[in-house]
């Protein structure tokens, strides 16, 4: 049994206001949207990078963000997992070195132990032993993303956010990403975040949806509860464009 | 030939007006000199002059780099107002002429300053020492680093300051592990270009350290002082200072250069 994330949150970013309650994340869910509705932003406000006017987050029993208490857990220490879309890892470093930086990064030696255990366990998982030598710019996008999420799980998190996790992936690699992610996450014993304005990632990735428009939540559910009454023009289009890859 | 070429030609042409205005009398100060370079510079107006502009420099660089690099980090990480305006004031120094900038030194730091009554009741300052030319050489050459260095840092994508956040990663890792070495390029070239403001400077060195040999004296004011007397040596300590520039601007490039992919 997972811990549950939820999700309440208020703030101002530009011209956009967020207000937004997500349903409880238990499993996967996957936040769509069209571009421009907010939904890294929405992210970001999570993980504690972004002003948050208003608002709760809290993992299971654990509180990181309460505006009417005053509590607001920093980024650093939240043990939030993201990856963001370009993978987020440091040019110019091996695998290894992006692996070692996350564990420098644990505050203390116990923590550091800890992180060098989930690294070494993840990487026998997703198979990225033969990669470790290799510099980060001569990965492909697949194998960029499944380094970024095996780093970004060595921290050991209490929960995981992926930003647009397969927009920089060619057709191919896409498909093949997609798949494994789908596979992968049903086992991760974490709640995770999906963010996507794709419908097949949404589809294969997503039991539970959240639409995200104009900073708001319009409507929340299984892919086929959202087919069969979308609530807006965009969760219609958004539902009805056929699979363009079998599962 | 095309009209297309044809056009391309006569822009060219205006153009390399300038460029050839730019060129020649720096080749007309080489090939003058020629020869006489080597004896020249057997003066004993260089040798002195030459030691304490590489000591001088040296040092306004390190203490340009060590001070400047985390604060073109702080201006570059930060989105504020505040951050934009002190960014442009930070270039102040770049388009106030020396001149007022050794004037400004001198009423500040000099022998009536308040400073200098504050701190030192028997009248010590640093102005006309070397230490004077130090701080002159740091005021004006501080801005060419500063503008490599923040735009070195702003172009160090923003996802991996807050990924390496996520990690848990504190400011000063984030600083040393992933702003230092991704904008190591960018540094050096900024330090190159402000290395050869600081050897090239004239103006606020003659105001606030005066010209006094072996003192206050770098290469630049030996040439003035060169110039009163023997051409030759002038000239000899001018093609120093060109050779200085030219190998500090294919610095500049090399590293650069390496950047892009």
């Amino acid at each position: 049994m997972t811990d549950v994330v939820s999700v309440q949150l208020r703030g101002r970013v530009g011209a956009l206001t967020i207000d937004v309650t997500l349903p409880p994340v238990t499993r996967t869910l996957v936040v769509i949207g069209p571009n421009g509705a907010g939904k890294s932003t929405l992210l970001s406000m999570l993980l504690g990078v972004k002003p948050v006017q208003a608002g709760r987050v809290s993992i299971g029993a654990e509180v990181l963000f309460d505006s009417t208490t005053g509590v607001s857990v920093p980024v650093e220490e939240r043990r939030l997992a993201w990856v963001p879309q370009d993978s987020g890892l440091i040019p110019q470093r091996t695998v290894q070195q992006n692996f070692d930086f996350a564990v420098r990064c644990g505050a203390t030696e116990t923590a550091r132990e800890q992180r060098r255990q989930h690294a070494a366990r993840v990487i026998d998982q997703l198979d990225l032993g033969r990669l470790l030598n290799r510099e980060v710019t001569t990965l492909s996008g697949g194998e960029r993303q499944r380094v970024a999420l095996a780093r970004a799980l060595c921290i050991g998190p209490r929960a995981l956010s992926m930003d647009e996790p397969l927009a920089a992936l060619d057709v191919t690699s896409r498909r093949e990403m997609r798949t494994f992610l789908a596979g992968w996450l049903e086992q991760l014993p974490i709640p995770t975040l999906i963010v996507s304005h794709d419908a097949d990632d949404a589809r294969v990735l997503g039991q539970h949806l959240a639409v995200l428009e104009a900073g708001r939540l319009t409507q929340h559910g299984t892919w086929s509860e959202l087919a069969a009454a979308p609530a807006s023009n965009f969760v219609r289009e958004f539902t009805s464009a056929p699979p363009v890859a079998p599962r | 030939m095309t009209r297309w070429r044809r056009q391309q030609l006569v822009l060219g042409l205006i153009g390399g007006v300038l460029a050839l205005y730019l060129f020649t009398p720096l080749a007309v100060l080489i090939g003058s000199t020629g020869t006489g370079f080597f004896s020249g510079l057997a003066h004993p107006l260089v040798w002195p002059a030459m030691k304490l502009s590489l000591s001088t420099t040296l040092t306004s660089l390190l203490v340009v780099v060590v001070l400047g690099t985390p604060l073109a980090w702080v201006v570059a990480r930060s989105s504020s107002r505040g951050a934009r305006v002190l960014e442009s004031l930070l270039q102040l120094p770049v388009v106030v002429p020396p001149a007022v900038a050794g004037v400004a030194l001198l009423l500040t730091f000099g022998r009536r300053s308040l400073l200098s009554a504050a701190f030192s009741p028997d009248g010590w300052s640093p102005s006309f020492t070397s230490l004077a030319v130090v701080m002159a050489e740091a005021f004006v050459s501080a801005p060419f680093f500063l503008q490599a260095a923040i735009s070195a840092f702003r172009r160090i994508d923003a996802n991996l300051v807050t990924v390496a956040r996520t990690l848990g990663a504190s400011p000063l890792r984030v600083f040393f592990s992933i702003g230092l070495p991704l904008a190591a390029p960018g540094l050096v070239a900024g330090g190159a270009t402000s290395w050869a403001r600081a050897l090239g400077e004239f103006g606020a060195t003659l105001m606030f350290a005066g010209n006094l040999e072996g003192r206050t004296q770098t290469l630049p004011l030996a040439i003035y002082t060169a110039l009163e007397t023997d051409l030759k040596v002038a000239q000899s300590i001018s093609v120093v200072l060109i050779i200085a520039a030219l190998a500090l601007l294919v610095l500049v490039r090399l590293v650069t250069r390496e950047r892009t992919p």
